[in-house]
């Protein structure tokens, strides 16, 4: 059943039955970046424009699936140390068991229902102007302390991986599908760009337990308005981006979107209102757009040997991350609204702490803080 | 249709609150691909037998059903038609995504078959282009073509982009092909209304 606010916006959002055929000649020959929705040409905010003039105008979110430990980096919490092997009702926090929290707090029977305080495994100190204390495993983005900031007022009442869902919906994923932050980005403030999606996701989303394919999804917002994967191999950067065994010139293509444009707005004709229609005529365009849009966006081989660096794509520990920070930042260049980067997966245990945390902070984001060379309008 | 638009209850409804007529919907992933294969004539009837191996799903004939459907060995051609999850009770969500048009005009499935299906229907209509045209929307879309679609099918038939191909020599589509292949990708051929 259609949504009357989607029905509606959507009706706004497109000018008729899309632009196949119309503007396919303009697009062909444009060359960069052009940005549709500038500040005063917001045609699809419900309602009929934001709140307050924006400052940002995409979003890259990074997104450490299984996260790491809180205490041993940005929320460090000497008292652990303090009363290591002791348990909470032995210490002067005892109150807390009596709390809504108590099945966070007094351990998972699945877990082997650990009841005693574990000591910090790392040492900490503060950083900067503002006495950041964080742990030494990111004393790397410990010397960025005046430049980053850390919310330490978020908690939940979920004990398991589940409640990954939570940032990005507001729901549990036994709450089902929510739409997430960046299709509501995207719904509320439209694309600005005609070449890619307004709305990537790079690396694996954390798994059905903890949201799966939820944690992208536009859910009743409308499917045009959920993150699109893309892989960082320029190779394969999404299924069938090429035609098969290359039967297709670039000519044709052009030519058979033509007319496809045409069969469809002809049969349409009956079906004015029909949001599936627009959705399809828009994924027609953008398709082909990306065929070309996607693999020169992802390529990273003519970047020079600075930003190589900068980024850590030589790095056999940092290549992974940066790939995706990097390519990241070329989609937000070329006008993507909401890029939600995934990397990494299950919590961070034991020995894997170290190396996890070295390959977090030798990679991008530290550096494009400590040389301010920030272009991200995050 | 049940889903065509009436224009006294449009007036007063145009978003169907009240459920007056059919919302049009998209085919299930796996009705996609044995609709590819069914339209064209290459669809394998056979009932029974063993599961086959989801990579098989682009080359081979059988029904979308037979298809192995397991937690990481699904169709990339299904999934892409939102195929459901493994592991939530096969509940679908329909989209429409740009990667679904990738895979309808991209893929060897959609671009063998309107081969084989322009190469039959050649061969029907005698190189009438007029009849190639009807004959095209009725095996492809199950209905005739109106004037002004016959007409815009007729004129890209000839188009100048038919002869810069065919001198060039290029040993891919032609133009029949890629008209068969453009109503594999038509809405109607994905819409149930």
């Amino acid at each position: 059943m259609s949504c009357k606010g989607i029905t509606r916006r959507s009706f706004l959002a497109d000018t008729g039955m899309g632009f196949t055929g119309l503007a396919l000649g303009a697009i062909l020959h444009r060359d960069g970046v052009r940005i549709r929705a500038d500040s005063t040409g917001l045609q699809s905010v419900p309602g009929g424009g934001p709140h307050f003039e924006p400052r940002a105008k995409s979003v890259i979110w990074i997104f450490l699936c299984g996260g790491v430990s809180h205490v041993e980096s940005f929320d460090v919490k000497p008292e652990l140390t303090k009363y290591a092997g002791k348990s909470i009702a032995e210490t002067p926090y005892a109150s807390v068991l009596a709390t809504e929290h108590a099945n966070v707090l007094g351990g998972n029977p699945s877990h082997g229902n650990r009841k005693n305080i574990m000591a910090l495994q790392t040492g900490h100190r503060q950083y900067g102007q503002c006495g950041l204390a964080v742990g030494d495993w990111f004393s790397h983005i410990g010397q960025c302390a005046d430049d980053i900031a850390a919310v330490r007022l978020l908690w939940t009442i979920h004990n398991d991986h589940g409640a990954q869902l939570t940032w990005q919906t507001g729901r549990h994923p036994r709450e089902l599908e929510h739409p997430s932050l960046g299709a509501w980005a995207c719904y509320g403030l439209g694309s600005m760009n005609e070449n890619l999606p307004e709305f990537v996701v790079l690396g694996v989303p954390t798994g059905d337990c903890c949201g799966g394919a939820f944690t992208y999804g536009a859910s009743h917002l409308g499917p045009e308005h959920g993150g699109v994967r893309l892989n960082t191999d320029p190779a394969n950067p999404l299924p069938f981006i090429r035609p098969h065994e290359a039967a297709l010139s670039a000519e044709e293509q052009a030519s058979n979107l033509s007319l496809l444009g045409k069969l469809n707005r002809l049969a349409g004709i009956d079906y004015p209102d029909d949001p599936q229609l627009r959705a399809r005529i828009k994924s027609y365009e953008l398709a082909f757009q990306m065929q070309t849009s996607v693999p020169e966006t992802i390529d990273l081989s003519r970047e020079p040997a600075h930003v190589r660096r900068l980024y850590g794509l030589d790095g056999q520990d940092t290549k992974a991350f940066a790939e995706k920070c990097l390519v990241a930042r070329r989609l937000v260049e070329r006008g993507v609204r909401f890029v939600q980067i995934f990397h990494g997966g299950g919590g961070v245990v034991n020995g894997m702490r170290i190396r996890a945390s070295r390959r977090i902070t030798r990679s991008c984001p530290v550096r494009w803080i400590n040389r301010s060379q920030a272009c991200f309008r995050i | 249709m049940a889903s065509t638009p009436d224009d006294a209850n449009l007036a007063l409804d145009p978003d169907n609150q009240f459920l007056w007529r059919m919302n049009s919907r998209r085919l299930e992933a796996e009705a996609v691909r044995d609709n590819l294969l069914h339209v064209t004539g290459m669809l394998d009837l056979a009932t029974g037998g063993p599961d086959i191996d989801h990579k098989l799903a682009l080359s081979s004939r059988r029904r979308s059903i037979y298809l192995r459907t397991a937690a990481e060995k699904q169709s990339e051609f299904l999934q892409i038609f939102d195929e459901p999850s493994v592991n939530e009770c096969y509940q679908r969500r329909p989209s429409v995504v740009p990667q679904q048009a990738l895979a309808l005009g991209n893929s060897e499935l959609a671009l063998k078959l309107s081969r084989i299906l322009a190469g039959r229907l050649e061969r029907e209509c005698g190189g009438d282009q007029v009849r190639f045209v009807t004959l095209a929307f009725r095996w492809v879309l199950a209905r005739q073509p109106t004037a002004a679609e016959s007409e815009a099918c007729v004129r890209f038939l000839s188009s100048p982009a038919t002869v810069a191909h065919e001198t060039a020599g290029g040993r891919g589509s032609r133009m029949i092909d890629n008209l068969v292949l453009v109503l594999l990708n038509h809405n109607d051929f994905v819409t149930v209304r």
